[in-house]
Order: C-alpha cells, then sequence, then structure tokens
C-alpha cells in the first residue's frame, strides 16, 4: 500500500497543524497590515470593517491554539518531558 | 530523509499559496472590491440635490428613478432667485446673460471661469500647471458628479460632458476608499470622519473650510449646512499660510490636483502635471502649498492626484496627464447653477 507523504488518519493532529498554520498566516497579515498602515494612515488598513473581521478571526485561532497547548500540558505533562528525553530515542 | 524535504518544501509552498490567498482576498475586500453606497441624508433643501440624471445607486432613497411617478405629497423644491455669494462683486466678470466661451473662458450671468496654463521650475524641472478661476454667484454651479456605476470608473471628460460641466477637475475618489466623510451635492454618502484624514468641506452658505484630522467633528460640520465634503488631503494652508510639514505620505513630486478657495463664491481648481521628464516633473506637497498661497488662496486642500489628477475645460481634456491619465469615479465641476 502506498505510504501518504502526509499522515492524514491522526484528525486531531492535522486539525491541530492546519490551525497553527492559519493562526500564522492571518497573524503574518496582521503584521503587514500594521506595518503599511504606519506609512499610508489614510488607507485605514487597521482601521477598516475588513481588518477588525480578520484581527477577530486571528484572535479566535490563537485563542483556540493556545487553549489546546494549555489543556495538552497541563494533561499529559510527564509524557511529554520524557518524549523529548534522549533516552527515549 | 528525502520524503521529509519533499513534504517541508511542500508544507512551505501551501503556506504561500495559502497566504497569497488571503491577502488578496483582504486587498479585495479592504479596497478593491466596488463599494454599493447610496447616501443616508440630505442637505440644503433650497435646492434639488442633482441636475443630472443620477444613477440608481447614488440616488437618495426617497427619490423617485426616472420614469417613476414622484410622491405627491413629498415636499417640492423652491425655486427662489438664488442669493448672489460674491454679493455683487466681480461684477465686471458676468455678462447680462449672454453666454461668451472661448480658450480663455466662459462667462455668462451666474459664472465666470478663467482658464490659464502656467509653467515654473522646481528643482531645476520644468513644471506645467493649470488654474481654473471660479467665480459664482450660486453654491449650485459648484457641483459633484459620480460615475454611473460603483464599478465602473469613467474619464472626467465623460463625466464632465454627461453633466454639462464649464470646467471640471478630478474628485476624491470616494467611492473607492472605505472610510471618510463624503457629501456630494448636499448628499452625505458616508458619515464617518477618518481619524488620519483632514476633511474639506464647502458649506451651502460658499464658504470653504479645510480641517486637521481629528480636530472637528460630524456635529459642528452638519450644524453649518455642508453641500460638499471631501476625504483626501492634506490640507495645504493653515490660517492662509503655507505649510511645511503634511498629514499625508505622499508628499514627493507628484501630479497634484488641489481646490483652492478665496471667498465665498471664488474658487480655483489647479492641476498640475507630472512624471513627465523635460515636460512637467509634478510638485512636492509643500511646493504646493506655496502655489495656492501665490494665487491668493485662503484655504486649499489637496485632491487625489497622480494619474488621477485631471482637469477638463467643456468635454476637452485640459491638462496633459502622465500615461493619459486614468478613470476616475468622481469630479468636481462648475456649471450654470440649477434653477
Amino acid at each position: 500500500m502506498k505510504k501518504s507523504l502526509f499522515n492524514f488518519n491522526n484528525k486531531r493532529r492535522v486539525f491541530r497543524v492546519l490551525l497553527s498554520h492559519l493562526t500564522a498566516m492571518l497573524a503574518l497579515l496582521v503584521l503587514i497590515c500594521f506595518v503599511i498602515d504606519r506609512f499610508n494612515t489614510a488607507m485605514a488598513f487597521m482601521d477598516s470593517e475588513i481588518s477588525k473581521w480578520y484581527i477577530a478571526v486571528l484572535a479566535v485561532l490563537s485563542l483556540t491554539s493556545s487553549i489546546l497547548n494549555i489543556v495538552a500540558l497541563w494533561v499529559n505533562p510527564d509524557k511529554k518531558r520524557k518524549n523529548r528525553m534522549p533516552d527515549n530515542h | 530523509m528525502k520524503a521529509n524535504k519533499v513534504k517541508i518544501i511542500l508544507v512551505i509552498f501551501l503556506d504561500i499559496v495559502f497566504f497569497a490567498a488571503i491577502l488578496l482576498s483582504f486587498a479585495w475586500f479592504h479596497h478593491a472590491k466596488p463599494q454599493k453606497i447610496s447616501p443616508t441624508r440630505t442637505f440644503d433643501p433650497r435646492v434639488s440635490p442633482s441636475p443630472s440624471p443620477s444613477p440608481d445607486w447614488w440616488r437618495p432613497k426617497d427619490t423617485p428613478a426616472a420614469g417613476e411617478t414622484p410622491d405627491p405629497s413629498a415636499s417640492t423644491q423652491p425655486t427662489a432667485e438664488p442669493n448672489d455669494l460674491l454679493h455683487g462683486k466681480y461684477s465686471e466678470k458676468f455678462t447680462s446673460g449672454e453666454v461668451i466661451r472661448d480658450e480663455n473662458g466662459y462667462r455668462s450671468g451666474n459664472v465666470c471661469v478663467e482658464m490659464s496654463t502656467h509653467n515654473m521650475t522646481v528643482q531645476g524641472q520644468p513644471v506645467c500647471y493649470y488654474v481654473a478661476d471660479i467665480y459664482i454667484k450660486d453654491i449650485t454651479s459648484l457641483r459633484c458628479a459620480i460615475s454611473d456605476s460603483p464599478d465602473s470608473d469613467e474619464w472626467v471628460t465623460e463625466l464632465a460632458g454627461k453633466n454639462n460641466a464649464i470646467v471640471a477637475a478630478s474628485g476624491d475618489f470616494f467611492v473607492f476608499k472605505r472610510s471618510g466623510l463624503a457629501i456630494r451635492n448636499g448628499q452625505v454618502y458616508r458619515e464617518e470622519l477618518n481619524r488620519s484624514q483632514d476633511v474639506c468641506v464647502i458649506y451651502s452658505d460658499g464658504t470653504m473650510a479645510t480641517y486637521f484630522a481629528g480636530s472637528v467633528d460630524l456635529a459642528s460640520i452638519y450644524a453649518k449646512n455642508p453641500y460638499h465634503a471631501f476625504s483626501f488631503g492634506p490640507k495645504l494652508l493653515n490660517n492662509g499660510e503655507p505649510m511645511t510639514e503634511f498629514n499625508t505620505s505622499v508628499a514627493t513630486w507628484n501630479p497634484r490636483c488641489a481646490i483652492g478657495y478665496y471667498e465665498p463664491g471664488h474658487y480655483c481648481f489647479v492641476v498640475v502635471d507630472g512624471r513627465q521628464k523635460g515636460y512637467s516633473l509634478g510638485l512636492e506637497m509643500t511646493e504646493l502649498s506655496k502655489l495656492m498661497k501665490q494665487l491668493g488662496c485662503t484655504e486649499a486642500y489637496n485632491l487625489d492626484g497622480g494619474m488621477t489628477a485631471m482637469m477638463a475645460y467643456g468635454t476637452e481634456l485640459y491638462s496633459q496627464p502622465c500615461g493619459g491619465g486614468r478613470q476616475n469615479c468622481d469630479i468636481v465641476y462648475v456649471a450654470e447653477p440649477l434653477s
């Protein structure tokens, strides 16, 4: 059986990976808007309605990502620590 | 190992594609998508809002479309003799009623427009600019027009022709933007002051005022019965004096379009050609500010420049815009007053 390049079987993992990438993309967009808004304030890159929506979506994604991370660390901190130890490799 | 490399490249590629999609969608919704706007309120009950055929998308909600029967209960516009904004001054510039039109200008009983072309040198480079010196007895002679639909811009000459303009200059491209107060012919299209843009308001009594961003509120503008409000800027004169610092990031040599004010009933349109080496460099904002002062203006405001900056005399292009100019969604123009 041909092995897929990406492992899509672990849906939880796929969701977290997508979430991270989406958060990074939106954060980059907001950062770009922030920078160009310094140069051309008249275009209201940070003040427009659409910008506010993008920032809101970024906040939701960041919050979800943070909660997932906190929960993961909270639920099984020892396992994660052990996994990082060189002896386990 | 090789599979890992492919995986990383694929992930980066997908990230770039995804980011481009997000960026494009932002650009589309932020400033590329044409807005469908309609007036929310109307000022100046003395006159009808517009003489030109109003396209559906900018007609006031309570105004019947062409072919529709007007509501008989709706208040009719009085046709009182307009007050002379100039109070009898400059009577020599007006005729007793006949229209005189030549390459130097236009004169009638209500409107006088004097056209002129000037040359100057800036930074050792030639600069060519055009001035339309405007005298009007009625504020309704100074009007604005916008294109037939929000997603189809038109040439300044086309808009001028459709509206029987004597002289027209490009406006502030307000449909293109998402914020900033926009009032045209007494009709309010956007009731929002942009925190970072200077504002220009022409009131129904013929006065023109320019305000620094954040220095005025809507209530005080509305209290004085505004007829036009532009949101582009920057303001070019402060207490009638040239300025050195401006609320803009586009202050270098460029084609420019500005509206100047002397007193009620006396205005000017100034269009500066630019970006054409050997013919006209364009002006910096400080130089434009000085020019408006030299022309004798007490208030002046910068409108959309660059390729947009164009002036039409009648239906002919009067200025020589760089790259042939570009289509625009709005003009400010002078015409015979509304009856």
